[in-house]
């Protein structure tokens, strides 16, 4: 041979021998045939995230990625959350032999008095929260749909659950095929596990954002019953927070000098008639108001209970010197100031009427026959402006009765 | 052209306030309508053309024209729920022009602010201030055909104290008096624009006035005043 062919020559067997030693390490990698087990979002009514995508084995031995879809609160509650799985056989198992189970199931402690129940589906059916997967249904190249099933009791607190959902190829911690010694360390023959761990965090549907006690008089808006409530008032309105679509109903239950509580055990339940689509108004009795030194409230919303601390003190008007008329909240930003006029008055011709400085007329609130005890300015002028802000004077004046009394508008 | 760009600018944003406030009935300076001359609340506050009294300054700033030397006037008025007003003001004469000067004060008489259940929660005393300044000249030391026309304007300073915050501002008056004789009884013309200005993210009570009076003998005088005033129909006095 020539000085000019030796060195190709080399060159080929070197290239041969490069090509024949990645060759048998690729052959060596797909050894397992859990290449991944992916979840497939189907939960509603659930936050739902995952806390761990990266497996410590990695792609060869075991699961590789799981996922879930994170779906936010947009319906009612089903109670039950599915979540799907995919797992892939990649083949190069000795049986085609694969095991899934859930390893740990948690949830917080406030939900002690219902447990969440969990289980897997496998192609529909109900096997329990360990099973096997037949060979007939994973052989090379199959995909096994595994479903989660999470049975969630109804229970009025929010509540956080965690879920370790793990898969394994058993046989092939006896069956030597091939020795691998790559990734992470780990040779063949152990054993080829992993598992995912899913966080759900149980989004209730409703929260009580506002609660107001309202006058007759005024429906909405009126005072903020986290002080307390005036004898005269008789409403409550209830203004709910991530309210669902479709609520069925919605309960006032109210009990006098004790704490209300729901199924039956207090005084009596009202049903809330709808205002908006999450606002509802509901009546306290009347004998409800005497003689008794607070209520409490509870309320119903679709069969969940919303205790709070609903317990408010009952006022009676505080009586202002010299005057027969009393003024509730003179002061006023974008609210109502009110008047109460004496029951004497109830049914006499009079008139309302407020007035500037300078003795303008900004106002009629009645000019004839007073029809209710409590009347209401909302500071703005006859023409529904708001007026500016300083010192107006309302003049209440009928056959037995003539007061000035003063208002500010911020 | 500095101060002609100012009072444009100032135009501007008077307008700009007026426009934003025009369907309001009220203002943020309605004290300003509050009588202040116990002599003008006897003609029925019909004084726009009256010369020679201190407290025209605030009807008609034109009419101290006709001040001699010096003059001063006081009044303490109950309005009504122990609203109250004081009223002071001077003026003087140096050459040619009267200067004048005025302070005029209105307390509400304290505001009880009480809670949704009537309960007292802390009693307020909003009150407001106006500190006027004037002067008032015969218009032919200006130009000789204005001889025996009397010119005047005022600057005025408001000071709104409220229940939680203090605010400002200001309003200007202008006027024209004139005063001829039909025989030997005496005839007095005024026109006076008051409160252009802003207080309170809104304009000042704006009156233009047109007044006629006629003084048949020294003791008696007859008086009318038209005036337009901002939200209100045309007010005879």
């Amino acid at each position: 041979m020539s000085r000019r062919v030796l060195p190709v020559l080399a060159l080929i067997l070197i290239l041969a021998f490069v090509e024949i030693s990645f060759a048998q390490t690729k052959a060596e990698t797909v050894i397992t045939n859990i290449s991944e087990i992916i979840g497939v979002g189907s939960g509603f009514g659930f936050n739902i995230s995952e806390t761990n995508y990266d497996f410590t084995v990695g792609r060869i031995y075991g699961i590789s990625r799981i996922a879930g879809i994170p779906a936010s609160y947009t319906a009612r509650p089903l109670y039950q959350y599915r979540q799907a799985f995919r797992l892939t056989n990649l083949g190069n198992d000795a049986d085609d032999l694969t095991e899934v189970s859930i390893t740990s199931f948690s949830n917080n402690v406030g939900y002690n008095e219902a447990d969440w129940i969990y289980s897997l589906e496998f192609m529909g059916v109900n096997v329990g929260t360990n099973f096997t997967i037949p060979p007939q249904y994973f052989g090379e190249g199959a995909i096994a749909r595994i479903i989660l099933v999470v049975d969630i009791p109804r229970c009025d607190v929010e509540s956080v659950g965690f879920i370790t959902v793990s898969a394994s190829t058993p046989s092939n911690d006896t069956r030597l095929v091939a020795i691998y010694d790559g990734f992470n360390g780990v040779q063949y023959g152990g054993h080829s596990y992993d598992e995912a761990e899913l966080r759900i965090d149980l989004v209730m549907p409703n929260s009580i954002a506002t609660v107001l006690a309202t006058d007759d008089i005024d429906t909405i808006n009126v005072f903020d019953g986290s002080r307390g409530l005036r004898r005269s008032q008789n409403k409550v309105l209830l203004q709910l927070g991530k309210a669902p679509d479709n609520i069925s109903s919605v309960k006032l239950w109210v009990a006098k000098d004790t704490l209300a509580q729901g199924g039956g055990e207090n005084e009596g339940s009202y049903t809330m008639a709808p205002i908006t689509s999450d606002s509802f108004i509901g009546k306290i009795p009347s004998e409800y108001l005497k003689d008794v030194n607070f209520v409490s409230f509870l309320f119903e919303v679709d069969q969940l209970y919303y205790a709070g601390n609903y317990t408010y003190r009952l006022f009676d008007l505080h009586k202002q010197d010299n005057y027969q008329t009393v003024i509730m909240k003179n002061v006023i930003d974008d609210e109502k100031g009110y008047i109460q006029i004496p029951a004497e008055a109830v049914g006499e011709e009079g008139r309302i009427e407020v007035y500037s400085i300078a003795g303008d007329r900004v106002r009629t609130i009645l000019s004839g026959k007073a029809d209710s005890q409590i009347y209401s300015w909302d500071g703005k002028d006859d023409n529904q402006v708001r007026v500016h802000t300083g010192t107006y004077f309302m003049i209440i004046a009928f056959p037995e009765l003539r007061e000035v009394r003063k208002f500010y508008v911020r | 052209m500095k101060r002609v760009t100012l009072i444009v600018l100032l135009t501007i944003k008077i307008l700009c306030i007026s426009l934003s406030m025009v369907f309001s009935a009220t203002t943020g300076a309605d004290f300003l309508k509050l009588p202040k001359s116990a002599r003008a609340i006897g003609l029925g506050d019909s004084y726009a053309a009256i010369l020679g009294d201190v407290t025209a300054m605030e009807y008609n700033p034109a009419a101290m024209n006709t001040i001699k030397n010096l003059a001063f006037s006081m009044m303490y008025q109950m309005w009504f729920d122990n609203v109250f007003s004081i009223y002071a003001s001077g003026a003087f004469k140096v050459y040619d022009f009267v200067l004048g000067m005025s302070a005029f004060y209105v307390d509400y008489g304290g505001v009880k602010e009480y809670d949704a259940f009537g309960a007292l929660v802390y009693e307020h005393r909003p009150h407001d201030l106006n500190i006027k300044f004037a002067v008032a000249v015969d218009g032919g030391i200006l130009l000789p055909a204005l001889t025996g026309l009397s010119l005047g304007v005022s600057l005025s300073i408001l000071e709104r104290t409220l229940i939680d915050e203090m605010k400002m501002g200001f309003s200007f008056d202008i006027g024209l008096n004139y005063q001829w004789y039909m025989g030997q009884v005496p005839l007095f013309t005024g026109l006076s624009v008051k409160n252009l200005g802003a207080a309170d993210e809104s304009i000042t009570p704006v009156q233009a006035t047109l007044g006629f009076a006629i003084k048949p003998s020294d003791n008696f005088l007859i008086s009318l005043d038209t005036s337009y005033e901002q939200h209100n129909n045309l007010i005879f006095r």
